[in-house]
C-alpha cells in the first residue's frame, strides 16, 4: 500500500467559467519508507498539492488517498496526528521558548507528557537545538527552521510533509536534516515528501517529481532521470524537460508527457535497487524487514479490511484528546500575550488611563470662568465689600432696603464665576466682547429704589422701576455648556438672593420666587453632574471597544506568519481554534472589566441603586460581544490595515448613535430604530437605568438591553463560524 | 592534507598576485566589522571582511540566510554604516555626496517583490524612471525593451494581478530600469522557473561583457553561481574563499560548488579560532586572483549558455549572447584600456552626482506622489474610508446630536380641571379661569401630556420609567395664583403653597432633565406674561427681575450642535489623517519598498515631503466634504471668515497627519502602530474640550489639556465660528501657532526617528 496516491487530480481556483488551473491531472505516489523530492519553481502548484494531501484543500475532481483514507475525512487523522507538516515560514510563535513550542505541538497531537519529554530529548539531541528555555524570537534563522522541522516531527508522523525545510540553511546543517531523513526512513515506515528549489540537494530522495504549471513533467528516482536524459545533474534534466514542455501552459499537449512518464512508476523499487550502490541496497532489505515487522506488531492496523478498527481507535483517540489539544492552544495564547510586556502593559493599563481621563476631565463644573460687574448704585465698590453693610431694615410694617445690588454681588462666590468690577459699562462690554470675562452684569443706578417702588406698588409701578430693578446680564454665549452652567448658577443665585431678602424682611419666603416648586426628584438630582450621566455609556463604550481592540487583529497576526496553516494540519478544527481565542480573550476582557467596575465604584465612587450584579454581567456580556466583534473583524480582512479601517471606522457612529452625548428622542424615529440595533445603545440605557433608577433585571429596559446584546453575540458568534469555514 | 595543500597554493598566488588597484574593483571593502545589539553583549554580523569585485564581472555572493549577505549588500548600498572598515563602490563612498550611492549608479533588486501591488507595470517603471531622474520618453523606450526582453505581459496590467514568475521578472526589470553601474540582486533566482532563471543569468552575463557593468548576485543555489565570475562563499560574517568558480572547483577537488562550500564550513567549524588570521590574508590573495581569471570564465559561461540556448526558442536572450559572443574576447581582451574609461567614468559621475541633487529631485517628488495617489486610488477600501467616513460621520453627527429631544411625557394631575370631561379648558384674554390650563397649553408642543388622576399614579409612572415627569395643580390653584398677586406679601402660607405648581423630574439623564426644567420656568414667565399683557399689565411684573439681555455672542438658545461641532469637525479630520498615516511608511517598510526607493537615492526628507504633499491634497477635499455638510447641508453657525476655518481645518488634518508619521516611524509592527493610533483617540477626545469645556477640569490637568494639539484649534475653530474673531484676536492665533508648532515637532520627531532607523 502506499502512503500517498494521487489520482488525476484536478484543481483551479476562480470561477467556473474562466478557471485558473492549479493542478492539471496530476498523478503521484509516494510509498512508505522512503523520500519524495518534489521539485518546481513557486507558483507551480506545490504548494495547493501539499495542501490537498493533508486535507486543507480539496480537489475539484480525481481521488487522493493518504495512509488508507481519504484526507479530511473523520477517521483518517488526516490532518492530525498522523501527518507532521513543516511549511515554508517558521510558522512558530515568537514568544514562545523552544521548549514550550515542542511541548505545544506534543499536546495538539494529543501526546502525553512523559512522551513529549522523550521526544523532545531525543530531537534536542539530534538536531542539536539550544537551550530550551530560549525564545524563539531570540533564536538565529537557523534554530528556528530546526525548531520548526522539530515540531513537525515531535509525534512521530507516519506521513511528513516538508515545504522548503532547507532554503537559506547553512550547508551543515542541511546535511544533517537530510542524513536525518534518509536514516528515519530507511528504519520506518516514515514516508516524506519534500519540496525544495534545490534541486541538486533532491538527489538523496528515493523517487523525485518535477512539477510545472500544475503538472508533473517526470516521477522517477534521480537516477533514472539523469540516465534517461543522459545529463549530470538534475538541474540540466529539468531545465531540458522544461524545454520540451514548453513556456506555454496548454494543458491538453501535455497530458501526453504526463502519462509518459508516470508509466515509470511500477518499476521504482527495482530501478532504485539497480541504480543505487550496494550498501543502498541492504539497506533496502532492512527497511523492507523492518516495515514487516512493524506490520506484523500494529496487524489490527495494517490491511484494508481493518480500516473499520483503526478508524475507532482513532475517533476514540480524538476525543480524548481534545481536551489535551484546548490546553495547548489555550497555553500557547497565554503565553504570547505574557510575552509581550508592552502588550500587557497596554492591556492592563489602558482601561485605567482611559477611565481616569474621563473622569478627571468631562463633567466637571467650570470653575474659574469671569464675569465682568458694573454696579452704578455705589460710587466705590468698596462699599460692597464693607462687612458692617446692613442691606435690609426692618422698620414695623415696611423693610427698608439699602445697597440691595451688593447683597446679591456678594451672593455670587467664586463656584459660580470670578468677579472683576469696572467702572464703565462700555469698558466691561469692551472686554467681553475680546473675551476676557465670560459676561456683564449690571446694576442701574437706582436698582434698590426701584427694587422697592415695585415692591410697594406692585402693578401700578411705573415703566422705568421695571427698567431699572432688572438685574441686566450680558453673557458671552458662544461656549453653550458654560453658558448654561452660568445661566443656571444666576438664576440659583437670584433664587437665594431673593429668598434671604423675603427672610430678612419677615416676608413669606416663596414669594420671591416664580410658583413653581420644584420637588426633590424622583430619580437624580438636580445638581447632578454631567459626569454620572454620561458615565454608564462611556464605560460601556469602553468596555466594547477595548475588546475590539485587542482582538481585531488576532487572527490576521496569525495568518499572516503562518501559523494559521500549521494548527491546522495539526488536525484542529476552526471552531476548536475560535473557541481558544474567545476563552483566553475573554479572560483579559474579564480583567478588564473588573477594573473598570472597581475604579468607577471604588475610586470615583459611582452611585448604583440597583443590582451590582445585573450591571456588571451585562458588562461582561457586552465585553463579550465586543470581543467577538473583534474576531469578526479579524476573520474577515486580510490586512491590518483594513482591520484598522473597519474598528475606527464603525466606532464613531457607534459612539454618536448611541445616546450618551446626547438623548436618543432628539433623533428622528427612523434614526432611533437604527440606534436601537446598535450593540450598546440599547445596554447603555440599560445600565442606565440599572444605576440611577434601581430597576431590577425584570424591566423592560433591562430585559431589553440584555436581549440585544446576547442577540448581537449569537449574530456574530455564527458570523465568525460562517467566516472561518469560508476562509479555510 | 587537502588544507595545507590549499594554504600553499594561497600562499605562493598572494606572492605575486597583489597587483590590484582601487579603480579597477567595482566594490572593495577592507576589514569591516559590524555588530549589532548592545555593546556589551555584540551580535558579530561582520568580522574583519574583505572583499573585491573587479569592474565588469558577476559576482556571486553565497552563503546561508543569516550570514550577513543582506548586511554587506546594505552597507555597499549605502543604507548601512560599518564600525570600522572601508567601503569603495564606484570609487567613492557609499553614501557620501557625489558619491551617487545610493542613487541612479546602483540597481539594486531587494529579495522580496517588493512592489506596488496597485500599480500597472507601465506606472510602477514610470515611478521608478521618475525618482532615477530619466525622462519620460526615455522611460517609454527602456520599458518597451524590457517588457520584450523579459516576456512580460501587457504594461497595463496591474501587478497584484501577474503570477510569482511576472512579478519577480518586474523587479528585475525595475533594478535594470536606469541600465546602472552596479546591480546588485538579492536572491532573484528564488522560486523561479527554471527557464526565466537560464535567461536572467543569460542576460547578466551579456550586460557585464561590455565591461562597464558589474553584477552582484547573492543567491542559497549554489550551482547556478558557477556562471558567475567570481564567486565569494560567506558563513559567519565572513568570505571564506574568494575565487573563480573553477578555481575553487579544482582546488578542493570537488564536482560542485555545493561540496567546495560544505567542506569549507567544516574546516571553518573545526578551527574557528585559528582560522581567523588566515582567513584575511586569504581573502585578499584569493580577490587578487579573482580579476587574472576573468578573462577565462566568459569563455566557459557563454559556452554554458549556448548549449542550453538551443533548446529554447523562445528566448531572445539566446541571439543576442550567440550574436555578441565573438566579441566577448576583443572587449576583454583590451582590459588595459579600462583605467582610462574608468576616469572618464569618474569625471562623468562626478557631474551627475551634482545634477542629480538638483534635476532628479523633482523627477523624484513627481514620482512619489504618483505613487502615493495611486496606491490610495487603487485602494477601494481606502477611498472609501478616506471620502465616505467623513461624510457618513458629518451627517450622524448633524442628524443624531443637538436636536432637541422631542416626545417627551409629562404626567399631569390637575385636581383644578374636571376630571371626567377630560377636557382642559380656559378662557382666553384677561379672565382668571382655569389658569392651570392656560399655563398647559403654554407647554412645549415637544411634550406629550397625559393626564392622571392623582399624585400617585403619576409619580408611579415617572418611576416606572413611562414618563419623564409628573406635574401637579391644586384644586384651588387659580385663586390662589391670584390671591399671590394681588396680595403679595401679605398672602398666608397655604395661600402660597396652593398657589405653586409642584413638579417632580427625573433628573437620571440630565440632559432631558435639564431641559424639562428650562421648559417649564420658561412657559410660567410666558404664561404670566401673557396674562398681565391680556390684562394691560406691565408683563415685567410676572418675571423674574434677573433678565438675560441679548448676548454679546451667540444666540439665546446656544444648541449643543454648535458647542460640538467645531471639536467634532477637527477630530474627524486629525484623526482620519491619523488613521491613513499611521500605517504607511509601516507597510512600505515591511514590504521592502522603503528599501528600495532608498538605495535609489530617495532621502527620508522627500518621502515625508511627498506623504505631507498627498495627504495635502486628501486634507482639502475632505475638510470640504465636511465643511459643506456641517455648514451648508445642516447649517452649523458660522458668523467668521470661512477661509480661517478651512486654513485651521487644514492644518489640523496635516497635524494629524504627522502625528500618524511619528506613529508609523517609531513602531515596528502594524498591529502596535494601530494600537496606538486606536488608543490615542478616546482620551484626546476628551481631554481636549470638545464634548465638555476645559474650565470644567482640576487646574492641573487643565494645563496638560492646553498642551494637546485638538485643544486650542478647538476653541479657535469655536470662537470663529460662534463669535466671528478674526485672526487677529489672541485665541484664534493660539490655535494656529499651536497647531503649526506641533506639525513641527511631528516633523522633527520623524525625521529624527527615521535617520536612526536608516542607520
Amino acid at each position: 500500500m502506499n502512503a500517498v496516491e494521487v489520482r488525476a487530480g484536478y484543481k483551479y481556483y476562480g470561477k467556473d467559467k474562466d478557471p485558473k488551473i492549479v493542478l492539471n491531472r496530476i498523478n503521484m505516489t509516494v510509498t512508505h519508507g522512503s523520500i519524495y523530492g518534489l521539485l518546481g519553481a513557486s507558483g507551480c502548484g506545490k504548494t495547493t498539492l501539499l495542501s490537498c494531501i493533508v486535507g486543507v484543500k480539496f480537489l475539484n475532481e480525481g481521488k487522493i488517498t493518504v495512509l488508507g483514507g481519504t484526507p479530511g475525512k473523520m477517521g483518517s487523522g488526516v490532518p492530525g496526528p498522523r501527518v507532521g507538516y513543516m511549511p515554508q515560514e517558521i510558522a512558530l510563535t515568537e514568544e514562545f521558548s523552544i521548549k514550550e513550542t515542542i511541548y505545544y505541538f506534543g499536546r495538539i497531537y494529543g501526546m502525553s507528557t512523559e512522551r513529549i519529554r522523550e521526544r523532545y530529548k531525543l530531537l534536542r539531541d539530534l538536531l542539536d537545538l539550544p537551550t530550551g528555555s530560549r525564545q524563539i524570537g531570540h533564536c538565529s534563522g537557523g534554530q528556528q527552521r530546526r525548531v520548526s522541522f522539530a515540531a513537525a516531527m515531535v509525534h512521530e508522523p507516519e506521513l511528513l510533509i516538508l515545504d522548503e525545510p532547507t532554503v537559506g540553511l547553512d550547508p551543515l546543517l542541511r546535511e544533517k536534516i537530510w542524513d536525518f531523513l534518509v536514516e528515519t526512513t530507511r528504519t520506518s515506515k516514515l514516508a516524506v515528501i519534500i519540496t525544495t528549489h534545490y534541486i541538486e540537494e533532491a538527489r538523496q530522495a528515493n523517487c523525485i517529481g518535477l512539477m510545472r504549471n500544475g503538472i508533473l513533467l517526470a516521477e522517477d528516482s534521480p537516477q533514472s532521470i539523469l540516465s534517461k536524459y543522459e545529463v549530470d545533474s538534475l538541474e540540466d534534466a529539468f531545465l531540458q524537460l522544461c524545454v520540451k514542455h514548453g513556456v506555454s501552459d496548454e494543458a491538453d499537449e501535455n497530458l501526453k508527457q504526463v502519462d509518459t512518464f508516470t508509466s515509470h512508476q511500477e518499476p521504482i523499487e527495482i530501478e532504485k535497487k539497480i541504480d543505487e550502490k550496494p550498501s543502498l541496497v541492504k539497506n533496502e532489505v532492512k527497511r523492507k524487514n523492518s516495515i514487516e515487522s512493524n506490520d506484523s506488531e500494529t496487524a489490527c492496523c495494517s490491511g484494508v479490511g481493518d480500516m473499520d478498527c483503526n478508524k475507532k481507535s482513532l475517533v476514540k483517540n480524538l476525543q480524548i484528546t481534545t481536551k489535551r489539544r484546548m490546553k495547548a492552544l489555550l497555553a500557547k495564547n497565554f503565553l504570547q500575550m505574557l510575552r509581550q510586556p508592552a502588550g500587557m502593559v497596554f492591556l492592563t493599563c489602558f482601561p485605567i488611563f482611559q477611565l481616569v481621563c474621563f473622569y478627571v476631565a468631562v463633567g466637571g463644573n467650570p470653575i474659574g470662568l469671569k464675569l465682568a460687574i458694573v454696579n452704578d448704585e455705589i460710587q466705590n465698590i468698596n462699599d460692597c465689600m464693607n462687612s458692617s453693610l446692613v442691606t435690609t431694615h426692618i422698620n414695623n410694617d415696611t423693610c427698608d432696603l439699602n445697597k440691595v445690588s451688593c447683597r446679591f454681588i456678594n451672593q455670587i462666590n467664586n463656584t459660580v464665576a470670578i468677579k472683576y468690577f469696572y467702572d464703565t459699562f462700555d469698558a466691561a462690554y469692551q472686554d467681553a466682547k475680546k473675551g476676557k470675562v465670560m459676561g456683564v452684569i449690571y446694576f442701574a443706578k437706582n436698582f434698590t429704589q426701584s427694587m422697592a417702588d415695585i415692591r410697594d406698588e406692585g402693578r401700578f409701578a411705573n415703566e422705568g422701576s421695571f427698567f431699572n430693578a432688572e438685574i441686566q446680564i450680558f453673557m458671552d454665549k458662544s461656549d453653550q455648556q458654560l453658558t448654561f452652567f452660568l445661566e443656571k448658577k444666576l438664576r440659583q443665585t437670584y433664587q437665594e438672593f431673593a429668598q434671604s431678602l423675603m427672610a430678612d424682611c419677615n416676608y413669606p419666603v416663596k414669594l420671591g420666587n416664580i410658583p413653581i416648586d420644584f420637588e426633590q426628584p424622583i430619580y437624580g438630582s438636580y445638581d447632578g453632574v454631567y459626569t454620572d450621566y454620561i458615565a454608564p455609556g462611556v464605560v460601556m463604550t469602553m468596555v466594547f471597544f477595548l475588546a475590539t481592540l485587542i482582538t481585531s487583529t488576532i487572527f490576521i497576526t496569525d495568518r499572516l506568519e503562518g501559523v494559521w496553516d500549521r494548527t491546522l494540519v495539526a488536525g484542529i478544527s476552526t471552531t476548536e481554534l475560535l473557541i481558544a481565542h474567545i476563552i483566553t480573550q475573554s479572560t483579559v476582557m474579564l480583567v478588564q472589566c473588573c477594573e473598570i467596575v472597581i475604579l468607577a465604584a471604588f475610586i470615583f465612587d459611582t452611585e448604583n441603586r440597583g443590582d451590582n450584579f445585573t450591571v456588571i454581567f451585562l458588562l461582561m456580556l457586552l465585553g463579550f460581544s465586543g470581543m467577538l466583534y473583534g474576531l469578526f473583524i479579524s476573520i474577515f480582512c486580510d490586512s491590518h490595515t483594513m482591520a484598522n479601517f473597519m474598528a475606527t471606522g464603525s466606532f464613531y457612529p457607534m459612539i454618536i448613535l448611541c445616546g450618551i452625548f446626547w438623548p436618543l428622542e432628539g433623533m428622528s424615529i427612523y434614526l432611533q430604530y437604527i440606534a436601537f440595533l446598535l450593540p450598546f445603545t440599547l445596554p447603555s440605557i440599560a445600565v442606565r437605568n440599572i444605576l440611577a433608577k434601581g430597576w431590577s433585571i425584570a424591566h423592560a429596559s433591562v430585559i431589553a438591553g440584555y436581549g440585544i446584546t446576547v442577540i448581537w453575540i449569537v449574530v456574530l458568534l455564527t458570523l465568525c463560524l460562517i467566516g472561518l469555514k469560508i476562509k479555510k | 592534507m587537502l588544507i595545507t595543500s590549499s594554504e600553499q597554493t594561497i600562499a605562493t598566488i598572494d606572492d605575486g598576485g597583489t597587483t590590484w588597484t582601487r579603480p579597477q574593483n567595482a566594490v572593495s571593502v577592507r576589514h569591516a566589522f559590524k555588530t549589532y545589539g548592545p555593546k556589551s553583549k555584540p551580535n558579530q554580523v561582520l568580522n574583519n571582511l574583505n572583499m573585491t569585485v573587479a569592474k565588469g564581472t558577476i559576482y556571486g555572493l553565497l552563503g546561508a540566510s543569516g550570514c550577513g549577505k543582506t548586511t554587506l549588500l546594505s552597507c555597499i548600498v549605502g543604507r548601512k554604516r560599518l564600525n570600522s572598515g572601508e567601503i569603495f563602490v564606484l570609487g567613492g563612498k557609499p553614501g557620501t555626496r557625489g558619491s551617487g550611492v545610493p542613487g541612479k549608479r546602483v540597481g539594486y533588486m531587494p529579495q522580496e517583490i517588493a512592489l506596488y501591488a496597485e500599480f500597472s507595470i507601465k506606472e510602477t517603471m514610470m515611478y521608478f524612471g521618475w525618482i532615477f531622474g530619466m525622462q519620460t520618453s526615455e522611460i517609454i523606450e527602456r520599458l518597451h525593451f524590457l517588457l520584450n526582453f523579459l516576456d512580460l505581459p501587457s504594461e497595463n496590467r496591474l501587478v497584484k494581478n501577474l503570477s510569482g514568475g511576472q512579478q519577480r521578472r518586474v523587479s528585475f526589470a525595475v533594478a535594470l530600469m536606469h541600465d546602472p553601474e552596479l546591480l546588485i540582486l538579492d536572491e532573484p533566482t528564488v522560486g523561479v522557473d527554471p527557464l526565466l532563471r537560464q535567461s536572467i543569468w543569460n542576460h547578466l552575463v551579456h550586460i557585464t561583457k561590455a565591461g562597464q557593468k558589474t553584477v552582484i548576485i547573492t543567491t542559497h543555489y549554489i550551482e547556478e553561481a558557477r556562471q558567475a565570475h567570481t564567486i565569494g562563499l560567506m558563513r559567519s560574517g565572513r568570505l571564506l574563499a574568494e575565487e573563480s568558480p573553477q578555481v575553487l572547483l579544482s582546488m578542493y577537488r570537488c564536482s560542485s560548488l555545493e561540496d567546495v562550500f560544505l567542506k569549507l564550513s567544516r574546516k571553518q567549524g573545526q578551527q574557528q579560532q585559528q582560522a581567523s588570521e588566515l582567513n584575511i590574508s586569504n581573502n585578499i590573495s584569493l580577490s587578487a586572483l579573482a580579476f587574472g581569471n576573468k578573462k577565462d570564465n566568459p569563455v566557459y559561461i557563454s559556452q554554458e549558455s549556448g548549449v542550453i540556448g538551443l533548446n529554447f526558442h523562445q528566448s531572445k536572450e539566446v541571439l543576442i549572447s550567440d550574436s555578441t559572443n565573438g566579441s566577448t574576447y576583443g572587449l576583454n581582451g583590451s582590459t588595459p584600456t579600462l583605467p582610462a574609461s574608468q576616469n572618464q567614468q569618474a569625471i562623468e559621475c562626478d557631474d551627475c552626482g551634482v545634477d542629480c541633487c538638483n534635476l532628479t529631485s523633482r523627477g523624484k517628488i513627481r514620482a512619489l506622489l504618483q505613487k502615493n495617489f495611486l496606491r490610495m486610488w487603487r485602494n477601494v477600501g481606502v477611498m472609501l474610508f478616506i471620502f465616505a467616513l467623513p461624510v457618513m460621520q458629518v451627517i450622524l453627527f448633524c442628524l443624531a446630536i443637538g436636536r432637541d429631544p422631542t416626545g417627551l411625557k409629562l404626567a399631569i394631575v390637575n385636581h383644578e380641571m374636571n376630571s371626567s370631561s377630560g377636557e382642559c379648558y380656559y378662557e382666553k384674554g384677561c379672565s382668571f379661569n382655569n389658569l392651570s390650563c392656560r399655563y398647559l397649553s403654554h407647554l412645549n408642543s415637544s411634550i406629550i401630556q397625559e393626564y392622571y388622576d392623582d399624585v400617585e399614579s403619576a409619580k408611579q409612572a415617572v418611576a416606572q420609567g413611562n414618563a419623564w415627569g409628573a406635574m401637579y395643580f391644586t384644586e384651588n390653584f387659580t385663586d390662589a395664583l391670584v390671591a399671590r398677586i394681588a396680595l403679595g406679601r401679605d398672602a398666608d402660607d397655604e395661600t402660597l403653597e396652593q398657589s405653586e405648581i409642584r413638579v417632580w423630574l427625573d433628573m437620571s439623564n440630565q440632559q432631558i432633565g435639564i431641559l424639562l426644567n428650562r421648559d417649564l420656568q420658561y412657559t410660567y414667565r410666558q404664561f404670566a406674561q401673557n396674562l398681565l399683557e391680556e390684562c394691560d399689565n406691565n408683563p415685567k411684573l410676572g418675571d423674574v427681575p434677573i433678565q438675560f439681555k441679548e448676548p454679546i455672542y451667540g444666540t439665546n438658545e446656544p444648541s449643543f450642535t454648535d458647542f460640538v461641532a467645531p471639536g467634532v469637525i477637527l477630530t474627524i479630520v486629525f484623526f482620519l489623517a491619523v488613521a491613513l498615516t499611521s500605517s504607511a511608511l509601516i507597510i512600505e517598510r515591511t514590504e521592502g519598498l522603503l528599501d528600495r526607493s532608498w538605495v535609489a537615492g530617495v532621502t527620508p526628507g522627500e518621502i515625508l515631503f511627498s506623504h505631507v504633499v498627498t495627504q495635502f491634497v486628501v486634507m482639502c477635499g475632505q475638510t470640504a466634504l465636511v465643511l459643506i455638510f456641517m455648514i451648508l447641508v445642516f447649517g452649523v453657525t458660522n458668523n467668521g471668515d470661512i477661509f480661517l476655518v478651512i486654513a485651521l481645518t487644514i492644518l489640523q488634518g496635516l497635524c494629524g497627519m504627522c502625528f500618524g508619521f511619528v506613529i508609523s516611524a517609531i513602531c515596528e509592527l502594524e498591529r502596535n502602530a494601530i494600537q496606538l493610533a486606536l488608543g490615542s483617540f478616546y482620551p484626546t477626545l476628551l481631554l481636549s474640550g470638545v464634548i465638555w469645556p476645559i474650565e470644567g477640569m482640576p487646574y492641573i490637568l487643565r494645563n496638560i489639556a492646553v498642551g494637546l494639539p485638538l485643544t486650542l484649534a478647538t476653541s479657535a475653530l469655536r470662537s470663529i465660528l460662534t463669535r466671528g474673531w478674526g485672526f487677529m484676536e489672541f485665541e484664534v492665533y493660539m490655535g494656529f501657532v499651536a497647531t503649526i508648532s506641533w506639525i513641527l515637532l511631528f516633523l522633527i520627531i520623524t525625521m529624527v526617528s527615521l535617520k536612526l532607523k536608516q542607520n
